[in-house]
C-alpha cells in the first residue's frame, strides 16, 4: 500500500510538472543585412550598424535576408553547383521554419501550431521610433551584398532595381512596425514587425521563394541606427516565434516553446 | 619555387638540344586604355579596368630540323599591388606534310597576383587560367597566314567574402578562333588578328544568393605595325574588342587584365623587344 501511494505521488508530480508551459531560447545563424543610401554608393554590409531614415528627400533603407541553406559551405559549394535552384538558396528560410517545429518527437509542421514570428530590431542607442512609422515588403528579385540604392547586384544590367531603393513584392502585406503584435509589445529602443501570418503561409506552401525584405520609412524620420548582422550582438536582428503543440501524445499536455532566431553571428 | 624550376629546366632542355638554332628575346611592353566599357561596374570608378601599364617579356625560339620550340614568360603590372604571370609554350612542326605549312600546339598558364589591400583582392577579377590551344601555319612568299582554336578554361574563383559569406563563380570553358595575317619583311611588317570568342556560361553562387550568365560570343581585333632595326623590334598595336549584351555582365564573362586584355573596349600597346 506504501509502495502505491508513492508511486501515486511521484506519478502525480510527474502530470504536474509536465502540465507548466517551457520557454527555450536556441539562436540559429541568419547571415545577411545591409543597409542602401538614395544619396550614396557605398556599400555597407560589412558595417555593425544598419541605417534608417528620411529627410530632405534623402533615403535609407535596411536590406535582410531569412537564410534557406543549412549546408556547411564546402558541402554547399561541392553539391549546389549543379543542382536545380542551387540547393534552395531563395526557398523560405526552411531551416528556420522546420525548427520552429521539429524538436519534438511528433513533427508537427502545421501552419496553425505557429502562434506568433515577430521579427525584432533594436536601436543603437536605445532610442524608440514611433509605432506605424516604418514599414516592411517583401523583395521582388535577388539582391547581393554589394546592393545599393539604384542596383540589387552587380552581375547583370538586370540587377538594376526597376525601382530605385528595392522592387517591392506587394502579393504579401506586412504590418508597420510595432502594430498589431502577436505577442509582446515593442519596448524602449525595439523595432517589432509582426510575421506570423507570413511563416504560417510559407509552411503551408513551402516552395515560395523568399529574397529577402526590404524596411523603409512611411514618414520623415531622423536618422536611427540600428545593431546589424556584423554586431554580433544579442540585439542584432532576430526572429522571436513561438509555436504550441503536441510533443508526447499520450501523457504531456499542449507543449509551449519559444525559440528566438538572430540576423547574425552565433554567440 | 620547384614549380619555377621546372618551367626553366623545361625550356632550356629544348634549347640544348637544338640543333637548328636557338634565339632570345628580352623586352618589354606598355599599353595604355584608349575607351573604357560605357558602365562602369559598381563599387569600381573609369579607368579601373586599363591594361596593365608595364610588361617584362622574356622569350625564346628553337629550331630544330622541322621541330621549332618557343616560349614567352611575362611579367605585367598595373599598379604596385597587382601582378600578372603570363607563360606560353608552343611547339610546331613546319612543312607538315606540306611546304611552308606548320602545326602545332601550345599551353598558356595565367596567374594574376593581389596585395591584400588592393581593391581586386578576392574579387572575380583575381583568376587564375589555363589554356591549351591547336595551332596552323601558312606561309607564302613574305606573308604569312595563321589559325588557330584555343580552350580557355578560367579556374573557379572567389568573388567576395563579405559578412562572413563566400561568394564564387564558376566560369565554364571559352573557345576562341583566331586567324591572323602577317608581312614577313625585314624592316616595316604589319599584322592582322580577328579572335571569335565563344564565352561560356558565368555561375555565381553564395548560400543567400546565386545568379546565371549565359553564355555568348564576341570578337575581338588586333591591327598592328612593325619596325625592326638590327636586333631591335618594335611593335605598335592596336586592340578593339565588340561589347557583349550586357556590359555589366561582361565584366564577369570576359574578367580578363592580362593574357589578352578584355576589359577595355580598345587599347593600344607598344612592344620593344632585344633579340639575341
Amino acid at each position: 500500500m506504501e509502495f502505491l501511494k508513492r508511486a501515486l505521488f511521484s506519478f502525480a508530480l510527474l502530470l504536474i510538472s509536465s502540465c507548466g508551459d517551457e520557454s527555450r531560447t536556441v539562436t540559429i545563424k541568419l547571415r545577411t543585412d545591409t543597409f542602401i543610401s538614395s544619396d550614396s554608393e557605398v556599400n555597407n554590409s560589412d558595417l555593425d550598424y544598419l541605417k534608417i531614415s528620411r529627410t530632405s528627400g534623402a533615403e535609407d533603407r535596411i536590406l535582410i535576408k531569412l537564410p534557406g541553406v543549412d549546408d556547411s559551405e564546402d558541402d554547399f559549394f561541392e553539391n549546389c553547383w549543379e543542382d536545380y535552384a542551387f540547393c534552395g538558396v531563395f526557398l523560405l528560410p526552411l531551416s528556420i521554419v522546420s525548427q520552429i517545429l521539429t524538436t519534438c518527437e511528433n513533427n508537427i509542421i502545421q501552419a496553425s501550431n505557429l502562434t506568433s514570428a515577430v521579427l525584432v530590431f533594436n536601436t543603437s542607442d536605445g532610442s524608440s521610433i514611433t509605432a506605424g512609422d516604418v514599414g516592411i515588403s517583401l523583395l521582388a528579385k535577388p539582391w547581393w551584398q554589394s546592393s545599393t540604392w539604384n542596383m540589387a547586384h552587380p552581375f547583370s544590367g538586370e540587377g538594376q532595381w526597376l525601382s530605385p531603393g528595392g522592387d517591392l513584392d506587394n502579393s504579401v502585406s506586412f504590418e508597420n512596425n510595432c502594430t498589431n503584435l502577436s505577442s509582446g509589445s515593442c519596448d524602449s529602443g525595439e523595432i517589432k514587425f509582426e510575421m506570423t501570418s507570413y511563416f504560417q503561409s510559407l509552411l503551408n506552401q513551402q516552395n515560395n521563394q523568399h529574397y529577402g525584405m526590404v524596411i523603409y520609412p512611411n514618414v520623415d524620420l531622423a536618422e536611427s541606427k540600428i545593431y546589424s548582422v556584423q554586431a554580433n550582438s544579442t540585439l542584432s536582428p532576430r526572429i522571436v516565434a513561438t509555436y504550441t503543440g503536441s510533443c508526447v501524445s499520450s501523457v504531456s499536455p499542449k507543449y509551449q516553446e519559444t525559440k528566438t532566431f538572430y540576423l547574425g553571428s552565433e554567440f | 619555387m620547384k614549380f619555377w624550376f621546372l618551367i626553366v629546366f623545361f625550356i632550356s632542355s629544348h634549347f640544348v638540344c637544338a640543333q637548328g638554332g636557338s634565339s632570345f628575346y628580352i623586352g618589354g611592353r606598355s599599353q595604355l586604355e584608349l575607351s573604357s566599357k560605357e558602365k562602369i561596374n559598381p563599387g569600381f570608378k573609369d579607368g579601373d579596368f586599363s591594361p596593365p601599364v608595364l610588361g617584362v617579356i622574356l622569350g625564346g625560339e628553337s629550331l630544330s630540323g622541322s621541330d621549332f620550340f618557343s616560349f614567352d614568360l611575362e611579367l605585367e603590372l598595373k599598379d604596385t599591388k597587382t601582378r600578372f604571370y603570363n607563360i606560353m609554350f608552343d611547339r610546331n612542326w613546319s612543312n607538315f606534310f606540306i611546304n611552308n605549312f606548320s602545326l602545332g600546339f601550345g599551353v598558356d598558364v595565367f596567374i594574376s597576383e593581389f596585395s591584400d589591400d588592393s581593391k581586386f583582392k578576392n574579387t572575380a577579377f583575381e583568376n587564375q587560367k589555363l589554356g591549351l590551344s591547336y595551332n596552323l601555319g601558312y606561309k607564302v612568299s613574305r606573308l604569312e597566314v595563321t589559325g588557330s582554336i584555343s580552350y580557355m578554361k578560367t579556374l573557379d574563383s572567389t568573388v567576395s567574402k563579405k559578412e562572413g559569406i563566400k561568394t564564387k563563380m564558376k566560369l565554364e570553358r571559352d573557345v576562341i578562333y583566331k586567324l591572323g595575317v602577317k608581312t614577313l619583311f625585314d624592316k616595316y611588317n604589319y599584322l592582322f588578328e580577328l579572335s571569335f570568342i565563344e564565352v561560356g556560361e558565368r555561375r555565381v553562387l553564395s548560400k543567400e544568393f546565386f545568379y546565371i550568365i549565359p553564355s555568348e560570343s564576341t570578337w575581338k581585333y588586333t591591327v598592328g605595325t612593325n619596325y625592326n632595326y638590327k636586333s631591335l623590334s618594335l611593335w605598335l598595336k592596336y586592340h578593339a574588342v565588340k561589347s557583349l549584351n550586357d556590359e555589366y555582365s561582361s565584366y564577369y564573362q570576359l574578367p580578363n587584365f592580362s593574357s589578352s586584355h578584355t576589359l577595355s573596349k580598345s587599347y593600344v600597346s607598344m612592344e620593344l623587344t632585344w633579340n639575341f
